[in-house]
C-alpha cells in the first residue's frame, strides 16, 4: 500500500493515518487533555446554575464523566449485541439490509 | 318543458338510446355515438332537474301506473338524495361511455351491441331508483336493474362468466324477493303507505323492539348495499368487462344498493325515530364489521380487480355505517361518500382496465415497472386510490372528516377507529400498485411477447380516468356546493 | 397580496416534467426554492392567504418568529439539496422532492389545524416516494412500512383536530391548552413523527433505505416539521422532559452497534431530537430558543453527514462499516466535509452544534432537571463518540477496504462545501440566528467555562475511544442487523396473525364443507329445473316468465 493519491487532500490526510500520525495524535490527544483540566481550575463559572454550578467545582468532571459515559456506553452496547445482533438476511427479503451482500454473491457466482 | 316531464323523459331518454342502439347495430361509429348523444341528453336532462331541486321545487308526478294491489300506483318524485344519485350516474355514464368504447374495440369484444343496449337500459333502471316516490316503485326499477346488468355480467359467456353472473342474479334476486319485498310489504301493512315522506312514515306506528327487525329485512334484502353476509355476488361479478364493473361498482349498482339504505334510512323509518330507538345500532356494528372484514379480504387478493370488488364492499359499508349512526349529520356523510365513492372507484376501475388492455396484466404482483410505461394511467389510479383512503385534496377525505365527526357527536368511539383502521387498510391495499407501478424493476424474460413492450392503453381508455381523477380534485374544494345541496334533504318537504 | 411559497413548490412540481431534462432541470430545481423564499423572507409577521372551505377559515400563510425560523432553515435545505442532487435525471424523485420540500413549508406556515393536517399528510405521500425510489425490492416493502406509519401518524392527528374542534369550535393551531383525549391524540400523531421512544422505529428503517440524494431530503423535513409542531402545540409539557432525555439516550447505544453508517446516522438523528423534545418539554423562552437553534443547527450538520454518506454509497457503492475504510485517499474532499459535519453535531466550539446545544442544557440546569441534565450530557459525549468519530473513522480512515473511487461529483462537493461553510459560519458568529429566534433571550454561547467544559467533555471521550481502540474493545463493524422494537410487526405480528387466519379459515371450512357440499347439490337441482343446462340465457328467461305470469295472475285476481 504504498500508492500516492491522487489528491494533496489526500496526501495531507495519509499523514494522520500514518503509524506515527497516530502515535502523535494520542499525545496531542493527552496533552490537551491535561492542559483542559488545568485550565478548567483558573477559569470563573459565572453560566451554570444548579447542578452545573456544582459539579464546576469538581477538578475535571467534564471529563471523567465524559471519558466514564463513553467507555460505559460502549461496553454496554457490545454487550447488547450478544442479545440483539442477528444476521443480515433476518428480515429479508422485506429489507434492505442484505441487498449489497446478495448483490455481491450473485455477481461473484 | 316542465318538471313533471322531465321527469319521465330521464327514464324514458336512455330507453329510446336503447332502441336508436339496436337501430343502428349494424353502424357501430353511429350506434356508439347514439350512445353518447344519448347520455350527454340525459345528463343535460338530469341537470336541469337538479337545478330545479336546488330552487327549492320537488318535481312528482303520482299515479302513473296502477300495481296489481289496489291503491298502489307506480309514482315518481325527485328529492335532493335522488337528484343526486341521478346526476351521478348519468354523468359517469358519459365518462364510462366513452371508455366502453375505447375498452370495447380494443379488446374486440363481441356483442358489443347488446352491451350497449343492455348499458343503457341499466341507466334507466338507475334513473328509475333515483327518481322513485315510493317502494315499490323503487323495488321495481330495482329489479329491472338487476336484470338488465345480467347480461352485461355474463358479456364474455365463458363458463366463468357465467358462473360469476349466476351467483350475482342468484344473491340480488332471492335478498330482494324474499327480504326486500317482504319488508315492504310489512311496511305498508303497518303504515298503509310506501311512500317516502320526510321525518319516515314509521314513528309511532311499529312497537320499538320491532323496527330492528324490519331494519334488518330492508338491510339484508337491499343487497346490491353489499352488507356483510350479502356481499359475495360482488367479488363474483368481477368477471364481467372492465366498463361493466364501472357500471356495477360506480356508476348504478352498488350505489343503487346504498341509495335505497338511505332512503329507507331517512324517508321510511326517519333518522329522528332511529335515534330515538336505537334500532339501527347493531347496523353500524355490522357495517363496521363489514368494512374492516372487507378491507382484510382485499389485503390478501393479488388480482387488482377482486381487490377493488372487496374494496368497494368495505366503501359501501361506510355509507351504511353513517345512515346507522342516526344523525342527520351521518346521513348527510353517507349521501356524500355515495359522490365522492363513485367517482374514486370509477377512476380505479378504468385504470385497471387501461392496464388490462395495455399489458393484459391483472394480477398486482405482476405490475412492476409498468407505470414507467403507461405513467397517466398510474398517476389517474393514484389520485382515486387517494381519494377512496380519504387522503386531503381529494374527495373521500371529507367522507372521512364528517363520519368522524358524526361518531364523535355521538361519543361512539369505536367507529372513529373502524374508521381509521380502514384508511389504513385501504392504504395498505392500494399502495402495492403505486409503489410496484412505478418503482419496482420489471420482471424480466416474462415469456409472453406482448409484456415485454406495454404501452400506455387507448387514449379512449386513459382520458375518462383522468378526468374522473381531476373530479376528484374538484370535489376536495367544491364540496360546499354539494353539501349545502344535500342539505336540502333535512330542509325541504318532500 | 403575498402568495404561499409552498404554491412555488407544487406549480414547480406541475411545470418540472416539461422543463428540459439536464442541467436546465436541475437549474430549475434549485430556483425553485430560491423564488419561494423571496416571497416571506422580508414579509412582516403576521397571517396571509386565508380560504374558505367547507365552512372553516383556513389561514395557508401564518407567519410568526417561530414558523419564520423553520421556513427558513427549510428552504435553505431544499436549495442545498437540490444542488446536491444536481446530476440526477430521475422525474419521479425531482417531483417528489419538490412537493415534499413545498408541502414542509406549507405545514410549518399553516395557521390552523385542517391546513397542518392536509400538509401533515401530503409530506408522508410525497415522502415514501423518495425511499421507494432505490427501485429494489427491499426499498419497496420498506417504503410500505414507512408509509403505515406517516399515515398512522396523519390519521391519529385527523381524530385528534376533530375531536379537538368539536370541543372547542376553533380550527386555529395554537398551544393546547389543556391535556384532554382529543390533545393526546394529536401529540401521538406528532410524536410518530417525531420518532418517540417505540414509535421510532420507521425512521432507522427507512432513512438508510433512500437513494443516496433522497436520504439527505428526508433527513431534512419530516422530523423537525413534528419537532415545530410540538413546539407550536405543546410547550412546556413536561412529559416531553421525560420523553427527550429517553430519545437522547437510547439510540445511541444501537448507534455504537450498527453496522450501516447511515443508520448510524438515522440514530443520532433520534438522539439529536431528543435535545430538541427536551428542550419543547422544559418550555422556557430559553429552552425554546434552544430548540429552535438547534433544529436549524441540526437541519445543516445532519444534511451534511447524509451528504457525505451519499457521495460515499453512490462512488463506493455501499455505506456499510464493515465493508469501508480508507476512502480519504479517493474523496479526500468529501472527508473533510463528513469531519466537518461531525464536529458539528458533536457540538465542537466554533462549529453549530455548540451554539445550539447548550442552550437546551442550559435550561434543563436551570430549571432544575438535574437527571435529565445529567442524561443530556452522557447522550452528548456519546453522540460525539459514535458519530464524531465512528462516522469519519470508519468511512475513511480504520483499516484499507482497498476501494478506490472517484470523488463525489462536482455538484455534491458543492453542495456539501455550502453546508459546511453555513456551519462553520454559525458556530463563529451565532448571532443572525439568535436574531430571529422567538424569544428575546441574551445569550452568550462562548465563555470560558463553557467552551473548557465542552471540550474536557469531547476530548476525554475521544481518549476513550483511542484506549478502547487500542485494547480492541471497540465493536467492529459486522454485518449485522440489530433487534428493536420492530421486531413486533415486522416479524411476531405477521406470524401471529398468519397463524389465528390460518386456524380460523380451517376451522370455518370444516364446519361449512358439508353445508356448502348440501348447498351445491340443492343448487345444482333447481338449476336442473329452471334450465341450466342450456345456459344461464334461459334460466333468465325463465325468471322473467315467472314474473310475467305472477304479475298476471295477480292483475286477475283483482
Amino acid at each position: 500500500m504504498n500508492e500516492q493519491p491522487r489528491f494533496l487532500l489526500s496526501r495531507l490526510l495519509q499523514r494522520i493515518d500514518s503509524p506515527l500520525g497516530v502515535k502523535r495524535i494520542c499525545y496531542i490527544l493527552l496533552v490537551a487533555c491535561g492542559l483542559l483540566v488545568a485550565i478548567g481550575l483558573f477559569i470563573p463559572h459565572h453560566d451554570a446554575y444548579g447542578m452545573g454550578a456544582i459539579v464546576a467545582r469538581i477538578p475535571g468532571f467534564y471529563g471523567i464523566y465524559g471519558f466514564v459515559m463513553s467507555a460505559l456506553l460502549v461496553i454496554i452496547a457490545k454487550a447488547l449485541r450478544r442479545i440483539l445482533m442477528r444476521s443480515e438476511d433476518y428480515y429479508a427479503p422485506r429489507t434492505i439490509d442484505n441487498e449489497e451482500t446478495q448483490k455481491e454473491r450473485n455477481s461473484s457466482t | 318543458m316542465n318538471d313533471t316531464s322531465a321527469l319521465y323523459l330521464a327514464i324514458l331518454l336512455p330507453l329510446l338510446g336503447a332502441v336508436l342502439i339496436a337501430a343502428l347495430r349494424n353502424h357501430p361509429n353511429l350506434r356508439e355515438a347514439a350512445t353518447l348523444v344519448t347520455s350527454v341528453v340525459l345528463f343535460a336532462n338530469v341537470c336541469w332537474l337538479v337545478a330545479s331541486v336546488a330552487n327549492g321545487a320537488t318535481p312528482r308526478a303520482e299515479n302513473i301506473l296502477p300495481m296489481p294491489v289496489s291503491g298502489l300506483f307506480l309514482s315518481l318524485e325527485l328529492e335532493p338524495l335522488g337528484a343526486m344519485f341521478a346526476a351521478i350516474a348519468s354523468g359517469l355514464w358519459i365518462i364510462n361511455s366513452l371508455y366502453s368504447i375505447g375498452y370495447m374495440r380494443a379488446n374486440k369484444e363481441k356483442h358489443q351491441t347488446r352491451f350497449y343496449i343492455c348499458f343503457a337500459i341499466a341507466i334507466a333502471a338507475a334513473m328509475g331508483i333515483a327518481l322513485s316516490g315510493d317502494l315499490i316503485t323503487l323495488f321495481v326499477f330495482y329489479e329491472v336493474l338487476t336484470l338488465a346488468t345480467y347480461p352485461l355480467v355474463a358479456h364474455k359467456q365463458t363458463a366463468e362468466a357465467k358462473a360469476g353472473a349466476r351467483t350475482y342474479l342468484l344473491i340480488l334476486l332471492s335478498t330482494s324477493v324474499f327480504l326486500l319485498l317482504f319488508a315492504i310489504a310489512w311496511t305498508y301493512d303497518i303504515a298503509g303507505t310506501v311512500a317516502f315522506a320526510q321525518g319516515g312514515i314509521l314513528s309511532g306506528r311499529i312497537e320499538s323492539w320491532l323496527a330492528p327487525v324490519l331494519l334488518a329485512c330492508f338491510a339484508f334484502g337491499i343487497g346490491k348495499a353489499a352488507l356483510l353476509p350479502v356481499h359475495l355476488w360482488l367479488p363474483a361479478a368481477m368477471v364481467a368487462p372492465t366498463p361493466v364493473s364501472a357500471l356495477l361498482h360506480a356508476v348504478a349498482v352498488v350505489k343503487a344498493g346504498v341509495f335505497t339504505m338511505l332512503k329507507v334510512g331517512v324517508y321510511i323509518f326517519g333518522i329522528d325515530f332511529l335515534e330515538q330507538t336505537g334500532a339501527s345500532q347493531w347496523l353500524a356494528w355490522l357495517a363496521g364489521a363489514s368494512i374492516l372484514y372487507a378491507s382484510v379480504r382485499a389485503l390478501a387478493q393479488d388480482n387488482l380487480k377482486a381487490r377493488l370488488a372487496y374494496s368497494t364492499v368495505s366503501q359501501l359499508s361506510y355509507v351504511t355505517l353513517a345512515m346507522a349512526l342516526a344523525t342527520p349529520l351521518g346521513a348527510l356523510a353517507g349521501a356524500l361518500q355515495i359522490a365522492m365513492h363513485a367517482f374514486g372507484k370509477i377512476t380505479l376501475f378504468m385504470c385497471a382496465g387501461a392496464i388490462y388492455v395495455a399489458s393484459h396484466r391483472t394480477q398486482v404482483s405482476g405490475l412492476n415497472g409498468l407505470a414507467r410505461a403507461m405513467p397517466v394511467t398510474f398517476t389517474a389510479f393514484a389520485v382515486g386510490a387517494l381519494s377512496i383512503i380519504g387522503a386531503p385534496l381529494l374527495g373521500g377525505f371529507w367522507v372521512k372528516w364528517e363520519i368522524i365527526f358524526a361518531a364523535n357527536a355521538l361519543e361512539q368511539l369505536v367507529f372513529i377507529i373502524v374508521m381509521i383502521a380502514s384508511s389504513m387498510l385501504s392504504l395498505a391495499y392500494f399502495a402495492p400498485v403505486i409503489g410496484r407501478g412505478f418503482f419496482l424493476p420489471p420482471a424480466q424474460a416474462s415469456g409472453d411477447a406482448d409484456a415485454s413492450a406495454p404501452k400506455e392503453a387507448p387514449l379512449l381508455c386513459v382520458l375518462p380516468p383522468s378526468i374522473s381523477a381531476i373530479i376528484c380534485i374538484i370535489l376536495f374544494f367544491q364540496v360546499d356546493a354539494l353539501w349545502r345541496f344535500l342539505e336540502l334533504i333535512f330542509e325541504s318537504t318532500p | 397580496m403575498s402568495i404561499p411559497p409552498f404554491l412555488f413548490y407544487l406549480a414547480g412540481a406541475l411545470v418540472l416534467p416539461l422543463v428540459p431534462k439536464g442541467a436546465m432541470r436541475s437549474l430549475f430545481l434549485s430556483l425553485v426554492p430560491v423564488l419561494a423564499l423571496t416571497q416571506f423572507v422580508v414579509l412582516p409577521f403576521g397571517e396571509y392567504a386565508s380560504a374558505e372551505l367547507f365552512g372553516y377559515t383556513l389561514i395557508l400563510l401564518r407567519l410568526d418568529a417561530l414558523a419564520y425560523a423553520f421556513s427558513l432553515i427549510f428552504s435553505i435545505a431544499a436549495f442545498l439539496a437540490a444542488l446536491f442532487a444536481w446530476h440526477i435525471r430521475d422525474t419521479t424523485q425531482q417531483i417528489a422532492t419538490l412537493i415534499y420540500s413545498g408541502v414542509a413549508i406549507g405545514a410549518v406556515q399553516a395557521g390552523d389545524l385542517i391546513t397542518l393536517f392536509c400538509f401533515w399528510e401530503a409530506t408522508a405521500f410525497a415522502s415514501v416516494f423518495l425511499v421507494w425510489a432505490r427501485r429494489t425490492d427491499g426499498a419497496y416493502f420498506t417504503g410500505m412500512r414507512y408509509l403505515i406509519f406517516q399515515m398512522l401518524s396523519g390519521l391519529l392527528l385527523l381524530a385528534g383536530i376533530i375531536l379537538h374542534i368539536n370541543a372547542t369550535g376553533s380550527n386555529l393551531f395554537v398551544q393546547f391548552p389543556d391535556i384532554n383525549f382529543a390533545a393526546v391524540l394529536i401529540l401521538l400523531a406528532f410524536g410518530i413523527k417525531c420518532a418517540f421512544p417505540l414509535l421510532h422505529d420507521w425512521l432507522q428503517d427507512a432513512y438508510p433505505a433512500s437513494t443516496p440524494t433522497g436520504t439527505v431530503v428526508l433527513s431534512v423535513f419530516t422530523t423537525k416539521l413534528a419537532v415545530y409542531a410540538l413546539a407550536r402545540g405543546f410547550p412546556g409539557l413536561e412529559a416531553l422532559v421525560y420523553i427527550g432525555a429517553l430519545m437522547a439516550l437510547f439510540p445511541i447505544f444501537y448507534a455504537v452497534i450498527e453496522n450501516d453508517l447511515r443508520r448510524v446516522l438515522a440514530f443520532s438523528l433520534n438522539n439529536q431530537l431528543g435535545f430538541m423534545v427536551v428542550g419543547v418539554g422544559i418550555g422556557t423562552p430559553l429552552a425554546l430558543n434552544g430548540t429552535v437553534t438547534h433544529a436549524f443547527c441540526h437541519v445543516l450538520y445532519k444534511a451534511l453527514l447524509f451528504m457525505s454518506m451519499g457521495a460515499v454509497l453512490l462512488r463506493a457503492g455501499t455505506t456499510k462499516g464493515s465493508e469501508l475504510g480508507g476512502l480519504y485517499k479517493s474523496m479526500p474532499y468529501t472527508t473533510v466535509f463528513c469531519v466537518i459535519g461531525a464536529a458539528s453535531i458533536s457540538a465542537f466550539p466554533l462549529f453549530s452544534g455548540f451554539i445550539s446545544k447548550s442552550l437546551i442544557l442550559s435550561a434543563a440546569d436551570k430549571q432544575g432537571y438535574t437527571l435529565v441534565w445529567f442524561a443530556l450530557l452522557f447522550a452528548s459525549a456519546g453522540v460525539f463518540h459514535y458519530c464524531g468519530i465512528k462516522i469519519p473513522y470508519f468511512a475513511f480512515f480504520a483499516r484499507d477496504s482497498g476501494i478506490r473511487c472517484r470523488e463525489a461529483p462536482w455538484n455534491m462537493l458543492l453542495a456539501m462545501g455550502l453546508t459546511a461553510l453555513l456551519c462553520v459560519g454559525i458556530g463563529v458568529f451565532p448571532q443572525p440566528l439568535y436574531n430571529i429566534l422567538p424569544y428575546g433571550v441574551s445569550y452568550v454561547p462562548y465563555t470560558a467555562d463553557h467552551v473548557v467544559f465542552q471540550l474536557q467533555l469531547l476530548l476525554f471521550s475521544a481518549l476513550a475511544f483511542m484506549v478502547l481502540m487500542s485494547k480492541g474493545i471497540y465493536p467492529a463493524g459486522l454485518r449485522s442487523v440489530n433487534l428493536s422494537s420492530d421486531i413486533v410487526y415486522r416479524k411476531w405480528l405477521p406470524r401471529v396473525l398468519l397463524w389465528t387466519w390460518g386456524s380460523i379459515e380451517q376451522f370455518v371450512v370444516s364446519i361449512t364443507a358439508p353445508l356448502r357440499r348440501e348447498s351445491r347439490q340443492i343448487f345444482r337441482n333447481i338449476g336442473v329445473v329452471i334450465g341450466n343446462e342450456h345456459g344461464s340465457g334461459v334460466m333468465l328467461l325463465w325468471v322473467g316468465v315467472l314474473l310475467v305470469f305472477l304479475l298476471a295472475l295477480t292483475y286477475l285476481a283483482r
